[in-house]
């Protein structure tokens, strides 16, 4: 586009990428920040010397944090319920995908109608929480994997993408070579939607990672519990006592032990962040075009 | 045609039947039977020997409970301003961001904001309210520039006072990059030709953006706006969950939080049910109003 540009337009220019650069910087800087205090010297954090770089590096709130059980367990918590429920999120979605996307299949309009309403149903904290006590599910990995695994969303995302880039000859021909539908699913389907199963495990990833509501609703077993409802503790309502006595305990009225526990808590926000921030690259890769596929099926 | 019988139609597709089963069971199982069971347990005395279905039926009851609860007002109060507020704040702030960033030309540092703004959706809310408690405690971050810039420090965690601004504030900064998405992907559908035409009849870029840019924006707009009118009662529980402390519960409590305070805490579950249910009846009606005035005002509606 070409035209001239006046003296307003360069004086918008101006603002409007300076504010650009502010809004990135917070929304970066805090996360530096944490890293920083996380491994920094505990009396520079008390005094709060820590701003653009880390004073005096070690890693003794890491090492305190893994040596005791409940982040380790939980960590591993949370990777299991994470990568079992992305398991299964897909694994539905897509089996349920194909066979929607079989036109001649009868009854097919029906189910689809069956699964779309529930898009306009409320389901409600409690009758959630009574539904999984009565199935016995109660304190066990299910509650947690189970009830978020029936989307329409993803089903009918999926879907659109098979239609797209699963040609129809392709199994038309597999079926009359005498191929079953397992098979046509497994050997044909799943190797050409590779891409958008990466992009919706990813979404389904964390969210299952990140989920606070279904832990804190269904376990109430210390054992079981993920890294969100350990990182609340630590974080929020401040259940330290056992690291403070560990470790700062004759400490703990001086400017250092006031620096413990800081270091200590942005240890645990890093432990618990890096894996986004792993991912993330790769889901910022694909995710307008997720996003957008769900919003245009709208 | 003829009409095969069901059973026919069954074994004939009898694989496929069989790959869609998981699905069907579990929409059942964890969709239709919360929803259903909901609406027993509200009207019923529930108890766990009876389960959903068989308990003994008390009519509204709970409702008139809830309604008559020391409670009512404030929860409704709190669970409406902080729905209004988010709403009047958090509502415009993405299309602002989106409209700003589609006057971006450089396309490396334009991508670029969005990948860093995108980033915070991403961050749970347990880190998200860790992290605002710990920026804003009182020897925090926020409160040592404010010091540097020679202002007294303000207790802003667990002040009824500045509960809302930071619940809000937080909201808007985790969500307004990622919020950008759908209105961006508008922006990009408008009509080039557009612009051509308003440059030609000598609009700036102001010009442009207010009649080009917006009125391209207006269909999405009315449908953000419906939608955000109808989430006005659906205060998040988790947020709030993780802010609140009893001292603070006369601005923070809200309808979510008080369900699961009584209904899971208290195991009062019949109680709990009706007032999760009677806040679903209300977005439902909130729903029904904004699409209804829309449609009267504007030729825009979600049906």
């Amino acid at each position: 586009m070409k035209y001239k540009k006046g003296f307003g337009s360069h004086v918008f220019d101006i603002f409007n990428h300076s504010f650009m650069v502010i809004l990135m910087l917070t929304m970066i800087y805090p996360f530096w920040y944490i890293l920083c205090v996380s491994v920094s010297n505990y009396e520079d954090v008390a005094l709060g010397r820590i701003k653009l770089f880390p004073r005096g590096i070690h890693f003794s709130a890491y090492k305190l944090l893994l040596s005791a059980n409940d982040i380790p367990l939980a960590f591993k918590n949370s990777v299991v319920y994470t990568v079992v429920g992305t398991f299964i999120v897909l694994f539905i979605s897509t089996m349920t995908a194909y066979v929607l996307e079989q036109q001649y299949l009868p009854y097919r309009k029906f189910v689809i109608v069956l699964f779309t309403m529930t898009m306009f149903i409320p389901g409600g904290m409690i009758p959630s929480f009574l539904l999984i006590k009565n199935l016995g599910m109660y304190n066990t990995m299910w509650a947690i994997v189970l009830p978020g695994a029936f989307g329409v969303w993803n089903i009918l995302i999926i879907r659109s993408n098979i239609r797209a880039s699963v040609p129809k000859e392709l199994i038309d021909s597999a079926y009359i070579d005498g191929a079953s539908d397992w098979r046509i699913y497994f050997t044909i389907v799943l190797p050409l939607i590779k891409p958008i199963l990466a992009t919706i495990g990813l979404f389904v990833a964390v969210d299952r990672w990140n989920d606070f509501f279904g832990p804190l609703i269904y376990l109430n077993d210390s054992n079981k519990y993920p890294l969100q409802i350990i990182l609340r503790k630590i974080l929020i309502t401040g259940e330290t006592a056992k690291y403070w006595e560990k470790a700062a305990g004759p400490l703990a009225q001086s400017r250092q032990g006031i620096g413990f526990f800081e270091t200590l808590k942005m240890a645990t926000i890093i432990i618990t962040i890096w894996p986004i921030l792993l991912v993330y690259p790769f889901i910022q890769k694909y995710f307008v075009k997720g996003v957008l596929v769900g919003s245009l099926k709208g | 045609m003829k009409k095969e019988s069901f059973l026919y139609n069954i074994k004939r597709y009898a694989t496929l039947y069989i790959m869609l089963l998981p699905a069907l069971v579990g929409f059942i199982i964890f969709q239709y039977i919360p929803s259903i069971g909901g609406f027993f347990v509200a009207f019923t005395n529930y108890n766990l020997v009876d389960g959903f279905f068989k308990s003994p039926f008390v009519g509204f009851k709970w409702f008139i409970q809830f309604v008559k609860d020391p409670f009512f007002f404030r929860l409704i109060r709190n669970t409406l301003l902080i729905g209004i507020y988010g709403f009047l704040w958090g509502y415009p702030a993405p299309i602002i961001l989106a409209l700003l960033m589609n006057e971006i030309k450089n396309k490396f540092f334009k991508r670029l904001t969005q990948t860093i703004t995108y980033l915070p959706h991403f961050i749970s809310t347990v880190i998200v309210v860790g992290m605002l408690y710990n920026f804003f405690g009182y020897t925090g971050l926020v409160n040592q520039v404010l010091k540097c810039l020679g202002m007294k420090s303000v207790a802003f965690v667990g002040n009824a006072k500045w509960f809302r601004t930071l619940y809000i504030g937080s909201g808007i900064w985790q969500g307004v990059g990622w919020g950008t998405i759908l209105y961006l992907a508008t922006l990009s559908g408008i009509d080039p030709q557009l612009y051509e035409a308003a440059i030609i009849d000598g609009a700036g870029r102001f010009k442009q953006a207010l009649h080009v840019t917006l009125p391209g924006m207006a269909p999405v707009i009315v449908v953000t706006i419906i939608l955000s009118v109808s989430g006005l009662l659906n205060v998040g529980f988790e947020k709030v969950y993780l802010m609140y402390s009893p001292a603070i519960y006369d601005v923070a409590d809200v309808i979510a939080t008080y369900v699961y305070r009584r209904g899971i805490e208290g195991m009062d579950f019949s109680f709990g049910g009706a007032v999760g249910l009677f806040n679903s009846f209300v977005s439902l009606v909130l729903l029904l109003m904004a699409n209804y005035i829309s449609r009267q005002v504007s030729e825009n509606s979600l049906w």
